[in-house]
């Protein structure tokens, strides 16, 4: 029987893979056709989940720490991010399920290590969705301000830590997508191709702007705190590059996956790191390194300060708040189905795996994710929600990295759609690369961090342990896959 | 019991074909209504109203010896004709005169061949209507001798289809019928990109599935055991496919509830039940909610005298 085998080894009992298949009913007979999505579209879906917030905002936090060397930080960023990606990807069409990385960590490190990536994930879809929605705030405010002349006043526009006493448009963003996520939202993959044109597009506009007023004067001392300076503003800028992970997840989905994932994740991580480090130079080149401290909406104060009028900072300001809100919505829209997974296999109370009869939407699951990350947009500001995001992700790839080594060794024959090239070089380069990214996050972090892990703790033990599916033995699996 | 066909200017065949059907199968008596403008009360100087009024009376006939024909002698019927300042008041005028349990009504002539699409009249009563409403698509033909074969209900488990379950529960015992619950996943929901893999719908799928599948045997269990019942899941792209799925018989119709939803919430939340009636290719009796459901208070010499023909 499943139970004999499945309900041994404590805090590290795996679940079967079978069973994670069976779940989704990816193995019922029948059902919806598969679909296939080629490379063109699949590189869209890594640029349309990356090119967020991050870029709009991170030049004020990151330029400050590296001078202009922020460009080197942006490449460094961007390499960890693909490494990740490609670890990902192996571990994604090894276990074709969904629920992210928690659903492979599952299957592969035991429960206790599950639920500590659930963890993570929670700051990389929660918080990362409230950090996101900020800083669609910040570009909001920027448009009023640029088309009627005046912005919200600092009260409602900002986190108590930050002069205001709560972030509204913030809310009220995170609020909209959550009706939409209730209603049940869909987000066609022509949809997403329009917003990431609408994304290049206005961050073109700033590149170009911003080399018109170029000056190489700008770009000395191009490294004024050495090498630590841009490790530690790698560490921030890795928050925009956070999405590339929606490729790797295509694994079942994809046309010839051996081919198209590794060549769809380097194509977006090649155009993402592209776009952003031109609009590092463009930045940098425009203004001593020392003005961006401070600045709110900081792509549309530059273009602001290089042609002195109000429209180009609006269009660029347009433009981030349309394409934005999709990265909101991908965001929470995430971050619900994890939950959801989570509560299926028992971990968390059964209320986030709910689906409501009349839209066939878990609603209550996405109501208490909205409620907890508006909190989070309201009253925490930026700086802390980007660099939670940051360490959350980065811990939850670093395990990944690790699964993809361990997975290899105690199941080398399950069958994989796709295979990390250079085995064991870039499972162990990627890990290594996240290692050395968290070490360039603030003290602050990782101590909001561990106690966010110790909650995770005290919830796992006070309850998940007991009633987690598989410690219960009801794992429903049909087959039994591990030897 | 009785129940009432309406009929305006098209459609009336297909409303008929189905009165007739359920009066075969059960204790039934129809009421035709046929549905007029209302004239001005006032002769006027020209007479023109009363020309129109005769016009109507022509027409009433017309209507009325075709609808006869068409049902045949072996249907009890009698024949109304509701003047009204709009439809939907008259036909709720007549049911209610006429005691009818259910009304039955035809499809918009704007809908495709064999599917019912909701029009003016349709979509008021439903808002409106006091007793539950039989929407018959477009095309809907059976044969003389057809006779109910089974009753379907659309079933969430939700309390709106408590409501839908309970009508269905009584249609399938005042016709003699079995009953099949049919639950609807439906996999229309995609998110473009997605940090969860691309099946994280499916799992939500699955989850309702399970849920739905629980929900009905909660509700059959609480049927007596010797009833014909059984409980099936229809699986689709979308609704129009998830109702497609199930098998359907020539004599059958499906039972759904209707929430009212007020004008804002249906805007926003669409509703199931519509996509249902667009979707299904058998007759639906919406069943909205707070409606008056009593199709069930038959005699036992009556269901005997029903098995005896």
């Amino acid at each position: 029987m499943a139970e004999v085998t499945t309900g041994r080894g404590g805090l590290f009992r795996k679940k079967p893979v079978g069973a994670l298949v069976h779940e989704t009913g990816a193995d019922r007979e029948g059902g919806e056709l598969a679909r296939s999505i080629g490379l063109f579209q699949l590189t869209m879906f890594g640029v349309g989940a990356t090119v967020g917030t991050g870029i709009f905002i991170v030049l004020s936090e990151a330029v400050p720490e590296a001078g202009p060397g922020v460009v080197v930080s942006f490449i460094l960023a961007g390499i960890t991010a693909a490494l990740t990606a490609v670890c990902y990807a192996e571990l994604a069409s090894t276990i074709p399920v969904s629920g992210s990385s928690y659903s492979y960590t599952y299957a592969t490190m035991g429960e206790i290590v599950a639920f500590g990536v659930a963890a993570c994930l929670l700051l990389e879809y929660g918080v990362s969705s409230a950090a996101v929605s900020v800083g669609w705030g910040q570009y909001l405010n920027e448009f009023f301000s640029d088309v009627f002349g005046f912005g919200l006043p600092d009260a409602i526009n900002a986190a108590p830590g930050e002069g205001g006493f709560i972030n509204l448009p913030a809310v009220v963003l995170v609020t909209l997508c959550g009706l939409l996520l209730m209603r049940g939202a869909r987000e066609s993959a022509t949809a997403n191709t329009i917003m990431v044109l609408i994304k290049l597009t206005v961050l073109a506009v700033f590149v170009v702007i911003g080399f018109s007023a170029f000056q190489g004067s700008n770009l000395e001392p191009f490294a004024p705190f050495g090498v630590a300076g841009i490790g530690i503003a790698a560490s921030s800028i890795f928050f925009s590059f956070i999405g590339l992970d929606a490729v790797s997840t295509a694994g079942e989905e994809v046309h010839n996956p051996q081919r198209t994932l590794p060549l769809a994740i380097i194509f977006a991580t090649v155009i993402v790191t592209t776009v952003y480090v031109l609009v590092a130079i463009a930045g940098v080149g425009a203004q001593q390194y020392g003005q961006f401290e401070g600045q709110e909406a900081g792509l549309a104060a530059i273009l602001r300060e290089i042609t002195g009028s109000n429209v180009w900072p609006a269009i660029l300001a347009a433009g981030a708040v349309i394409s934005i809100f999709s990265v909101t919505l991908v965001t929470l829209y995430g971050q619900t189905r994890i939950l959801f997974a989570m509560g299926r296999d028992g971990m968390i109370p059964s209320v986030f795996h709910r689906v409501d009869p009349r839209t066939l939407v878990p609603v209550r699951n996405t109501i208490i994710v909205c409620i907890f990350v508006g909190l989070l947009a309201g009253f925490v500001p930026l700086g802390v929600l980007i660099d939670l995001t940051s360490m959350g992700t980065l811990i939850a790839f670093t395990v990944v990295s690790i699964g993809v080594m361990i997975l290899r060794r105690t199941q080398p024959d399950l069958p994989r759609g796709f295979r990390v090239p250079l085995y064991p070089v870039v499972p162990l380069i990627s890990a290594l690369f996240c290692l050395y990214l968290i070490t360039g996050l603030p003290g602050t972090t990782f101590l909001l961090f561990a106690v966010w892990l110790g909650v995770a703790a005290i919830i796992y033990f006070t309850y998940s342990v007991r009633h987690s599916l598989l410690a219960r033995g009801i794992a429903d699996a049909s087959e039994e896959p591990p030897r | 019991m009785r129940y009432l066909v309406g009929l305006t200017a098209v459609g009336g065949r297909d409303a008929l074909a189905l009165g007739r059907m359920l009066a075969r199968t059960g204790d039934v008596d129809l009421t035709v209504c046929l549905v007029l403008p209302e004239t001005w009360g006032h002769p006027s100087p020209a007479r023109v109203d009363a020309e129109y009024a005769a016009f109507l009376r022509r027409h009433t006939e017309d209507a009325v010896a075709e609808a006869r024909q068409f049902l045949g002698d072996e249907v009890r019927a009698e024949y109304v004709s509701a003047s009204a300042s709009s439809a939907t008041e008259g036909l709720i005028a007549a049911a209610e005169q006429a005691g009818a349990a259910l009304i039955v009504l035809g499809s918009s002539r704007h809908g495709p061949w064999g599917r019912f699409a909701l029009g003016g009249i349709t979509n008021e009563m439903l808002h409106a209507s006091p007793v539950p409403v039989a929407l018959v698509p477009r095309g809907h033909r059976p044969s003389p001798e057809a006779r109910l074969r089974r009753v379907t209900c659309a079933f969430s488990g939700s309390t709106r289809s408590r409501t839908a379950f309970d009508a269905a529960v009584q249609l399938s015992r005042r016709h003699g019928v079995p009953l099949r619950l049919a639950t609807f996943v439906v996999r229309d929901r995609q998110m473009y990109p997605s940090g969860v893999g691309y099946d994280a719908e499916r799992m939500v799928a699955e989850q309702w599935r399970r849920q739905a599948e629980d929900a009905q045997q909660r509700a059959l269990a609480t049927l007596p055991e010797d009833a014909e019942m059984e409980a099936v899941v229809g699986d689709g792209r979308d609704w129009e496919d998830a109702v497609d799925s199930l098998a359907w018989e020539e004599g059958e119709v499906l039972v759904v509830g209707s929430s009212r939803l007020g004008p804002v919430a249906r805007v926003f939340l669409g509703s199931n039940s519509t996509k249902v009636v667009r979707s299904s290719p058998v007759p639906v009796l919406v069943v909205p909610r707070g409606a008056d459901v009593h199709l069930d208070d038959v005699e036992p010499a009556a269901r005997g005298s029903e098995q005896e023909r």
